[in-house]
């Protein structure tokens, strides 16, 4: 049973109420505390002073991811006023607020939209000799100007902290998870910063969620159809001499890689169908692969055969092959020469070699169900 | 201090529920959510948050989810809006722009989104996830298996910017829900496999399918596939991705096929293959079985056969072709291609069409 699991269990929702702030500590991890700003001195731990000025009623929400949200910061306002923001927290809730912040000749009132949980903690800070930022949101983004997404917090002794409701949570825990004890000089280094210094600064990890650019996969699903039908299409009937565990082995032509089949018992014993397309030189090659068939990193390569020529497309084929698999040895180098080409049929005859099929069946590897379905 | 007692108690009688429906260890993908239910009457709350439009688009966003449809035509689950004093509330909340929702499903079950975004999007994917948590449904990866398309619902630590703007499920979001709440004995892996909802989700090769709206195996929907090539190189296929993390699960190959006439010789064979998935990273947000980042994903290997049955006759009764239970090695995730191949010839060796329903791949 997880944290996480547990921390979906729900309790009335801590408020800021005036100048008190009322704090049920992890209500479910079975304390409770209560302090005002003015109670919580400024050498308390950082874990108290996020307690206080950043409760959490919903620890486990559905969040935007951290680094991103913070690095999407498009601007900055140091926070010198916020007395008039901070006036009413009986219900916390994103609203215009007029703050004063720093300008070329000194503090500047603005008008900001921000959501009301953050001042009580910049109240706090300023108050004891620190500083605070807002970061400013894109307009273009959000369709609001002068929007703050987050606040950051400087304490005198340097230590930093996120205040409003689940910033803690949500911002400063996933950066004191990337950085630990460094966590502080880098939450200073980020007011001012431009996106690209903040994501050069946060050391975003990439989400970008691509396959192996450099590696083509004759599938449907992952090629197209307008290249599959520039390729002979083949079968390939293969067998091994010897099984080898886990590994897998695949064929891969001028145009990419087919689909692969197991090493296994089966193998040995019965062979596969597969498919293979094969490019204009109809070359066939056969690799010995891991059992995740990792293409970028091929065990070695079994052999190769030609499969057909150009004058030999006029129709689909079905080819025969035998792969010698016996002495291969784990993490030792795989020798070539061992594919041969038995025949080469079209693909008209292949299932006319019904003794494949019976055999899969007798071996007790296929089940058929009939008649119906559930 | 009352408050603190109640969540005392609040929290004693979630361990004691939790003990009593832990998932089964064996399950794929992921495991179900700490929720898991089929039948949810939901009402929008009174919050003051809410605008006609919010309320629009996250009513659409949850009707995608009780449109989606079982092997045999009927619902998967079953979400409707009421006005009981019971019924599950969706609420909108003013949280700072980094909370986007939540859901709870103990003591007052409920689903809530951000009252400060005015996109639709938001809207659409927020009150679909959450409401897709009370389901059952687990964070998953950013990508669907589709390629490009993106992001799933159940992806999370996504910025709201990359949202979809259009309000539909996601082909892995469908074989999600279909895994959690099929009929069918044993996990169901894709999506629409009984074609209920017409060809959506489903590839061809080598033929042309045509959904019929009547005479399945079960339930209406099924596929005339007339194959241009063999019955080992013609098919209609689907891929999923699931994000398999910890689990250790099997596999195989299921489908229902028939001949259209007696006089036609009709073969067939259905195919399972996996491709490895490989997460990598660590984002900071929380995911089931031990995953830690399935957004940084690469799809590692080629595709492998994983179970197949042979080619088999078919007659003109629905048979059921199923291949074996393999249990391959752990990974971080596998893409699951099912394919169902065909042909059916008549007395001049001319193709004709073959019917297909209930495909599908399928775990325990």
């Amino acid at each position: 049973m997880s944290s996480h699991e547990l921390g979906r269990v729900r309790c009335s929702p801590p408020r800021l109420t005036g100048t008190l702030l009322t704090v049920f500590l992890t209500a479910c991890g079975g304390y409770q505390v209560a302090l005002s700003p003015e109670e919580t001195p400024t050498d308390a731990p950082i874990s108290t002073i996020n307690d206080v000025f950043s409760p959490c009623a919903y620890p486990d929400a559905d969040r935007a991811p951290a680094f991103e949200y913070m690095e999407s910061a498009a601007g900055w306002q140091q926070l010198m006023d916020v007395s008039d923001a901070d006036e009413d927290q009986t219900s916390p809730s994103m609203v215009p607020s007029r703050i004063g912040v720093l300008g070329e000749d000194g503090i500047e009132y603005i008008d900001i939209t921000g959501h009301s949980s953050f001042w009580p903690g910049v109240n706090w800070v300023l108050a004891n000799g620190g500083s605070a930022w807002a970061a400013i949101a894109d307009p273009a983004v959000y369709e609001i100007q002068n929007l703050v997404l987050y606040v950051v917090a400087v304490m005198k002794d340097g230590r930093t902290f996120f205040p409003g409701e689940c910033q803690a949570l949500a911002l400063y825990s996933p950066l004191e998870s990337r950085f630990g004890e460094d966590v502080d000089s880098v939450v200073r280094a980020m007011p001012g910063s431009s996106p690209d210094e903040l994501s050069t600064l946060l050391g975003e990890a990439s989400t970008d969620t691509t396959a192996s650019t450099d590696i083509v996969v004759l599938n449907p699903e992952t090629a197209s159809a307008t290249l599959l039908d520039s390729l002979q299409f083949s079968l390939v009937d293969a067998t091994i001499s010897t099984p080898l565990g886990d590994l897998v082995i695949c064929s891969k032509s001028s145009a990419g890689w087919n689909d692969c089949f197991p090493a296994d018992g089966r193998a040995a014993d019965i062979g596969y169908v597969v498919d293979a397309y094969l490019g204009d030189d109809g070359v066939l090659e056969f690799w010995l692969m891991n059992g995740d068939a990792d293409l970028a990193h091929p065990l070695g390569l079994l052999g190769s055969i030609v499969g057909s020529d150009s004058a030999g497309r006029s129709q689909d084929i079905a080819l025969l092959v035998a792969i010698d698999t016996a002495g291969i040895q784990p993490g030792e180098p795989v020798m070539s020469g061992r594919v041969t080409l038995l025949e080469s049929i079209p693909i008209e005859k292949i299932d006319d070699r019904v003794e494949h099929w019976e055999a899969l069946e007798e071996s007790g590897m296929l089940e058929l169900v009939s008649p119906g379905d559930e | 201090m009352r408050t603190a007692k109640y969540c005392w108690a609040l929290a004693l009688a979630q361990v004691l529920s939790m003990v009593g429906i832990q998932p089964a260890a064996n399950a794929y993908m992921q495991e179900p959510h700490i929720c898991n239910a089929q039948t949810i009457q939901w009402k929008f709350s009174t919050d003051g948050g809410w605008t006609d439009a919010k309320k629009g688009w996250v009513r659409a966003a949850i009707n995608t989810l009780d449109n989606e449809l079982d092997y045999d035509g009927t619902g998967l689950v079953s979400i409707t809006e009421s006005t009981s004093s019971t019924a599950t509330l969706v609420r909108i909340l003013n949280q700072p722009m980094a909370e986007y929702g939540g859901s709870d499903c103990f003591a007052t079950p409920q689903a809530w989104v951000n009252s400060n975004f005015s996109a639709a999007k938001f809207y659409y994917h927020v009150g679909r996830h959450e409401m897709f948590h009370l389901l059952g449904g687990s964070h998953s990866g950013l990508e669907d298996s589709r390629n490009g398309d993106n992001p799933a619902t159940m992806a999370t630590c996504i910025d709201w910017g990359n949202f979809s703007a259009t309000n539909l499920l996601k082909q892995d979001d469908a074989a999600y829900l279909t895994w959690l709440h099929s009929s069918i004995a044993d996990r169901q892996l894709h999506a629409n496999i009984g074609f209920e909802r017409g060809f959506t989700y489903w590839g061809q090769t080598n033929g042309t399918a045509t959904v019929l709206g009547t005479g399945g195996a079960t339930g209406p929907g099924n596929v005339s596939f007339l194959a241009s090539g063999t019955e080992l190189n013609s098919y209609i296929y689907q891929t999923v991705r699931l994000w398999t993390g910890g689990d250790n699960a099997s596999y195989r190959s299921r489908i229902n096929v028939k001949s259209p006439s007696s006089t036609y010789t009709t073969k067939a064979m259905a195919r399972l293959y996996r491709q490895t998935l490989a997460e990598s990273g660590d984002n900071e947000c929380s995911y089931a079985n031990g995953l830690s980042n399935p957004n940084d994903a690469t799809t590692v290997g080629g595709y492998v056969i994983l179970s197949e049955t042979s080619v088999a006759t078919i007659g003109t009764t629905w048979t059921a072709l199923t291949g074996s239970w393999v249990n391959p090695a752990n990974t971080d995730g596998l893409q699951l291609q099912i394919r169902a191949y065909g042909r059916s010839t008549n007395s001049s060796g001319i193709n004709t069409p073959i019917l297909f329903d209930n495909v599908r791949g399928e775990g325990q």
